[in-house]
């Protein structure tokens, strides 16, 4: 009796949290950005694979997360450019959007004119302006600390993970969010200084360096190409150099893969807008 | 160190027994109260069930409010739209069947509205079109097109805007091609035949790639 | 003087005495070598440097390995021990075949050195609570199936056939580590599926093994105890089966953080699941006051009463802390601090170790027939009582502090680790009492186990020079 109301109780929690996890989740395969199209996530390089097991066997984890929370989502509208008749253009938004009657003019484009409540009303104003002669766009902005810290740009789903050998949330932050690592600090040399004396670029850190993964090594003739640029404090004796071993280079190669911000179905944002680039084709006569 | 001679009757020890005291209410209340909010709490953001649904979203439903518009050119299109009706019904007609009695051709199943680059139709619309044209195996005596874009109200920039967002309504709309066309690809176009006198012929326009 | 085998331990006790040494003598050596690590795992925060560049005690090995040495080196096989004893006591039966179930035990203990091995040279696993390499794991579960079978063999057979609520406990506890311990095992790290699903199991197991494995198998000692040390009846034969079916209920679905990276039925769930523990933790408390309180106030005012009674009120504490944690608008601030590690201390050292300490020090008499002298038992207490207590408050606080600071995107990132430190400082003395405690309970079993076999191995070179003299006549 009291066997079966055990095995009961474990059989219905294993199902929900085991079962239908893996069949919710567990074939979650890339999927397709919104509205880009473009395939996510990418599958990783080698190096960045082997610097996941590196990340695994040191223990990152236990001080440094890598999930970002979201407490709200804004849609935000914003006038790019007001056209030749701006009359118009504020008319229409008046009549669209009557919240935003405060707006008095249309200089100093672009312009955020405010918060609306989807993006079907977003669509709605953008539509309207277009009409008018003006140029208008959305942005989808998720909210909450993590996302005002750039520790990453939207929530983590499921999608993210997908090719992580060992997934690994995390439960602390006695170190920064992790999860867009290569976003926040895209160059690698940054990173071989900050695991080799995290002082060196980050004044207040309190990570312990991480010097058993480099190579102290005697100056030959020429100075290795790879050796870390260290003054002061953190120099090595003279006549020595500072190499990270392959250990120290493929985790880096991993935390620059670490980049979370692609937009789709189940958290959407508008991404960062790209650099742009002048990809107008030449008309030839 | 103590040996434990002395303690021979603790160690036959009889095994504790067990009451009968009932569970009192106020436990079983607290349960279902809790059991109740619980119920009432999962309603509200569990987003029943739903592998799609994350916090801070409730439900699909409000997953779908903050989705960006899938087509972003939808906008642009909809001005074209009222660009075309102002400007290109008269002869083409809403329905793009155009007028063939008076020569004019009509859009849709057009080989000019559905060839690959838009470069043809933003300069034909731009500086107009003069003679006999084929369209879809059958020769239209058009007269003359009037030189549609370059009438259009506003500057080089914004002239460039409105042919852009006609050629995306005419190309999405008659001929089903996806994306739209971009205003700074019009405006280098129009820059490239700034010089050009008068009307475009066919002939002209079927060397533009 | 010498001490002499008291004739007192009847056969059941006997019975369990060869298992019940290997098991708990070497669990008290995993639990010092755990404290160990523990602390210079905490040195990490008074100065990062300071072990940074022996890669064993970094905080991300060393933090594993004290993880890893209180479940699997010292909780597992006290509470599985304290677990066969109950059993035999309780059903009036000798327990079956104690020489395999020792094997199982040297076999478990061997496991555990190969995980420690692995775990510290970079081989864990990553997940938390599972730290072990998968070899380890497969040595683990075989050990613990050979203890097992005979575990369920002699409840079966038992002679008593009435069960009392300790024995609900044994084999709930029992059933629960094999299934949540084979199932993660399996679908982690023999063939891991893939994605966050990993996450969501490694969540699903470090809930059930925290929030039911450990109750269960710590109540058993408790509501075993507590009447016996009292000198009363358990207050109620329902309470308990209520709050054995409650925590099986709610607690096997606790474990989520609701903010996880899952969708949202699965956090809300879960959260829900760990505000109805608050259920089950008023019961306890209810069955422990009433059980403990009124006339008949136990002749042996020892320690052990303290500790098994401390442990259950902290069960509670640890308990109610934790389901307004779940609840999400408190959840948004302590998730991610040190909040979450002073609940679990809350847990581990305030009432799980204190109810071990418990057990062990009142069966380890009882099947050796030597006396483990109060002042020591008192000694301990009163190190691991203020310990655990000084270790989990300022982590709560702490951790308050820092994650008010996390939430507060303006506040930069380092002044919210900065908020913290004092308070995980005063923890770290908090953590140093505990490792003083236990090493005197370390020294206390150890002692104990080395008194007997002297005395053991005294007793019959005494018998064998005895019979020297008759055997050189005949």
């Amino acid at each position: 009796m009291v066997f079966l109301t055990a095995f009961v109780a474990l059989a219905i929690s294993w199902s929900g949290f085991v079962l239908v996890t893996q069949l919710q989740l567990g074939r979650v395969d890339q999927a397709k950005t919104i509205p880009a199209g473009e395939a996510y996530p990418l599958a990783r390089s080698g190096q960045a694979m082997q610097g996941a097991e590196v990340y695994r066997s040191l223990g990152c984890v236990y001080c440094h997360s890598r999930q970002i929370n979201q407490q709200g989502t804004t849609v935000e509208v914003t006038l790019v450019n007001a056209g030749t008749n701006s009359a118009n253009v504020l008319g229409a938004i008046r009549t669209v959007a009557p919240q935003f009657g405060q707006i008095e003019s249309l200089a100093n484009v672009p312009k955020v004119l405010g918060q609306v409540a989807d993006t079907a009303a977003a669509d709605s104003l953008v539509t309207a302006i277009s009409e008018a002669g003006g140029q208008a766009m959305v942005e989808i902005l998720p909210s909450g600390p993590d996302i005002s810290r750039h520790w990453g740009t939207r929530r983590s789903v499921a999608q993210d993970y997908i090719y992580d050998p060992v997934v690994q949330p995390g439960v602390r932050r006695f170190g920064p969010d992790l999860t867009d690592a290569g976003r926040m600090h895209p160059d690698a040399q940054w990173q071989l200084l900050h695991l080799y004396a995290p002082k060196t670029v980050v004044k207040d850190s309190t990570m312990p360096g991480h010097r058993f993964l480099f190579e102290q090594r005697k100056l030959g003739r020429n100075p290795t190409p790879e050796a870390l640029p260290l003054a002061g404090d953190f120099a090595p004796p003279a006549g020595y150099e500072i190499v990270p071993t392959e250990a120290a280079r493929s985790l880096v190669a991993y935390l620059l893969s670490l980049r979370a911000d692609a937009p789709l179905y189940e958290s959407p944002v508008t991404p960062p807008v790209p650099p742009a680039t002048n990809d107008v084709a030449v008309v030839t006569k | 160190m103590k040996t434990d001679a002395s303690n021979k009757s603790d160690r036959a020890e009889a095994e504790p027994t067990v009451a009968m005291a009932p569970i009192p209410v106020w436990l079983m209340a607290a349960l279902l109260v809790l059991l109740y909010f619980g119920a009432w709490y999962f309603d509200l953001y569990g987003g029943w069930f739903d592998a799609k649904v994350y916090a801070p979203y409730r439900s699909i439903p409000d997953l779908a409010r903050y989705q960006p518009n899938s087509d972003p050119d939808a906008n642009f299109i909809a001005f074209g739209k009222k660009l075309y009706a102002a400007n290109c019904a008269v002869c083409h007609m809403d329905t793009g069947v155009g007028n063939p009695a008076n020569g004019c051709p009509p859009l849709i199943d057009s080989e000019w509205v559905g060839h690959e680059t838009p470069d043809r139709m933003i300069m034909l619309i731009s500086k107009g079109l003069t003679g006999p044209i084929t369209v879809n195996g059958k020769v239209y005596n058009t007269g003359t097109m009037l030189a549609v874009g370059d009438s259009l109200p506003g500057d080089e920039k914004e002239k460039s805007t409105q042919i852009a967002a006609i050629a995306s309504y005419v190309r999405r709309h008659f001929a089903d091609l996806p994306g739209s066309v971009k205003p700074a690809h019009a405006e280098a176009v129009r820059t490239s035949i700034k010089d050009h006198p008068g009307n475009f012929t066919p002939e002209q326009l079927l060397k533009v790639p | 003087m010498t001490a002499t085998i008291s004739p007192v331990p009847g056969p059941i006790d006997r019975s369990c005495r060869l298992p019940l040494f290997a098991l708990f003598g070497c669990a008290a050596g995993w639990l010092v070598l755990s404290s160990i690590f523990g602390l210079a795992a905490a040195m990490t925060f008074h100065n990062p440097s300071l072990l940074a560049n022996c890669p064993m005690f970094t905080l991300g090995r060393a933090y594993p390995t004290w993880a890893y040495l209180f479940i699997y080196g010292f909780g597992v096989p006290t509470a599985w021990g304290a677990g066969l004893w109950l059993m035999a006591r309780l059903g009036r039966i000798k327990a079956m075949n104690p020489i395999l179930i020792t094997v199982g035990a040297k076999l478990w203990h061997v496991g555990v050195l190969v995980g420690l091995i692995g775990i510290l040279s970079g081989d864990n696993s990553g997940f938390e609570w599972l730290e072990l390499p998968r070899y380890a794991a497969v040595i683990l579960f075989l050990a613990f199936m050979l203890m097992t079978v005979w575990l369920f063999m002699t409840c079966s057979w038992r002679t008593e056939p009435n069960l009392y609520p300790s024995q609900w406990f044994v084999l709930g506890a029992a059933f629960w580590f094999i299934w949540i311990f084979s199932t993660s095992v399996f679908l982690l790290q023999m063939h891991p599926v893939r994605g966050v699903v990993q996450a969501a199991i490694a969540w699903w197991f470090a809930g059930n093994l925290l929030n039911v494995w450990l109750t269960l198998a710590g109540l058993a000692v408790t509501v075993y105890v507590l009447p016996k040390l009292a000198g009363k009846p358990l207050h109620s034969y329902y309470l308990a089966l209520f709050i054995f079916v409650t925590v099986a209920l709610f607690g096997s679905w606790t474990g989520l953080p609701v903010h996880a990276p899952l969708p949202a039925w699965m956090g809300i769930f879960s959260s829900t699941a760990a505000a109805l523990m608050i259920v089950p933790a008023l019961a306890l408390g209810l069955l422990v006051v009433k059980t403990t309180s009124g006339e008949g106030q136990p002749a042996c005012m020892g320690g052990v009463l303290y500790f098994a009674k401390f442990g259950a009120f902290m069960l509670v504490l640890a308990t109610l802390v934790s389901a307004v944690a779940a609840c999400p608008v408190v959840a948004r601030t302590t998730d991610f601090t040190w909040f979450t590690e002073g609940q679990i201390m809350l847990r581990l050292y305030g009432f799980f170790a204190m109810t071990m300490f418990a057990a062990v020090y009142h069966i380890l008499p009882r099947v050796s027939g030597l006396e483990i002298s109060l002042r020591r038992i008192r000694m301990h207490f009163w190190l691991a009582m203020p310990g655990s207590l000084l270790l989990a408050l300022p982590l709560l606080v702490g951790g308050v502090r820092q994650g008010l600071r996390l939430a507060d995107a303006t506040v930069p990132f380092a002044a919210t680790a900065q908020a913290a430190v004092l308070w995980v400082r005063i923890s770290t003395l908090g953590e140093t009492l505990i490792a003083l405690g236990t090493l005197i309970f370390c020294v206390n079993v150890g002692w104990l186990i080395l008194t007997y076999y002297r005395t053991l191995l005294k007793q019959q070179v005494t018998e064998a020079l005895a019979l020297q003299p008759v055997e050189v006549k005949s």
